[in-house]
């Protein structure tokens, strides 16, 4: 997440309508092929990362949540189950959202960059043109060179 | 004909299914994107048989023929259920065993925005392709 990263508003919405949402967010966005994303979406989670203070929840009582693991939870809309968001909660690192990028109206000027848990995908799919792919093994790797987690 | 395990996330629904080939397709029609987040991934079965948590199933109809299906506990999306053929196209990720399983092709490809692509040499139909198909004798 550079600094210099241009940010924009955009907006989104659930498929009956029932929770929407306004985001500050930069252009850049990750998908996940972890085995939680995958069982919960189906197929890989792309999704644009927000700072908490950037999102603006309106129908918030239309959300349900889900704790998939200590660090973090889903969230999706209870009467269509569209999914929406991921928010995390991670020792050493600020709080952040992460939202579907599906949800969002308007994905004009955003690309996906960088893909997580590249190994996941069993060879089956793959996305053209990410600067980064980082299997599980890379993502530990720079865990212990951050001299964090351990 | 293959038999294949599925659960959701946190457990609560579990099914088992019958696919003609591990062969899957990823749509990007706007709903599924909007539903799943992203281009949804999955496969038409045969038949699909509940095996725990039926009572856990909310459906949402999304259109005249169709219905959504999630977990209630953890919101996993299960099926895409098409009313008029009684069918159920599952979500790939739900799938226990996804060894044998690949995705093969797009469909409403005239839909999916720029910013990603899925590589390779798919199948890929737009959405005037995909009616053509699917409805006998014309784009009706």
């Amino acid at each position: 997440m550079s600094g210099a990263e241009a940010r924009s508003e955009r907006s989104g919405h659930c498929l009956c309508g029932a929770v929407r949402f306004r985001i500050r967010a930069g252009e850049r966005f990750g998908a996940c092929h972890c085995d939680h994303c995958r069982r919960w979406s189906g197929s890989p989670v792309m999704a644009l990362t927000v700072a908490p203070e950037d999102m603006a929840i309106e129908g918030a009582e239309n959300l349900a949540w889900y704790a998939s693991s200590e660090r973090g939870e889903r969230g999706w809309c209870r009467t269509c189950g569209a999914h929406l968001f991921c928010r995390f909660r991670e020792p050493g690192s600020a709080p952040r959202w992460e939202v579907m990028l599906g949800a969002l109206d308007d994905i004009a000027g955003l690309r996906l960059v960088r893909e997580i848990f590249a190994e996941r995908t069993l060879g089956v799919y793959r996305f053209e043109g990410l600067e980064q792919r980082l299997t599980l093994a890379d993502l530990m790797a720079r865990m212990r060179g951050a001299g964090g987690a351990r | 004909m293959l038999t294949k395990r599925g659960h959701c996330l946190c457990g609560a629904v579990a099914f088992e299914a019958e696919v003609e080939d591990g062969q899957y397709g990823a749509c990007h029609c706007g709903m599924c994107r909007r539903w799943a987040g992203g281009p949804f991934f999955a496969k038409e079965t045969e038949a699909l048989g509940v095996t725990r948590g039926a009572d856990k199933i909310v459906s949402y109809r999304s259109s005249d023929w169709a219905e959504r299906a999630h977990c209630a506990v953890c919101g996993s999306n299960l099926w895409y259920y098409l009313v008029p053929k009684q069918q159920h196209i599952v979500a790939i990720g739900a799938f226990d065993d996804q060894s044998d399983m690949v995705l093969a092709a797009e469909i409403y490809i005239d839909h999916k925005p720029g910013g990603y692509a899925l590589a390779g040499n798919l199948k890929r139909m737009t959405e005037a392709e995909v009616i053509a198909a699917v409805v006998p004798g014309g784009t009706g």
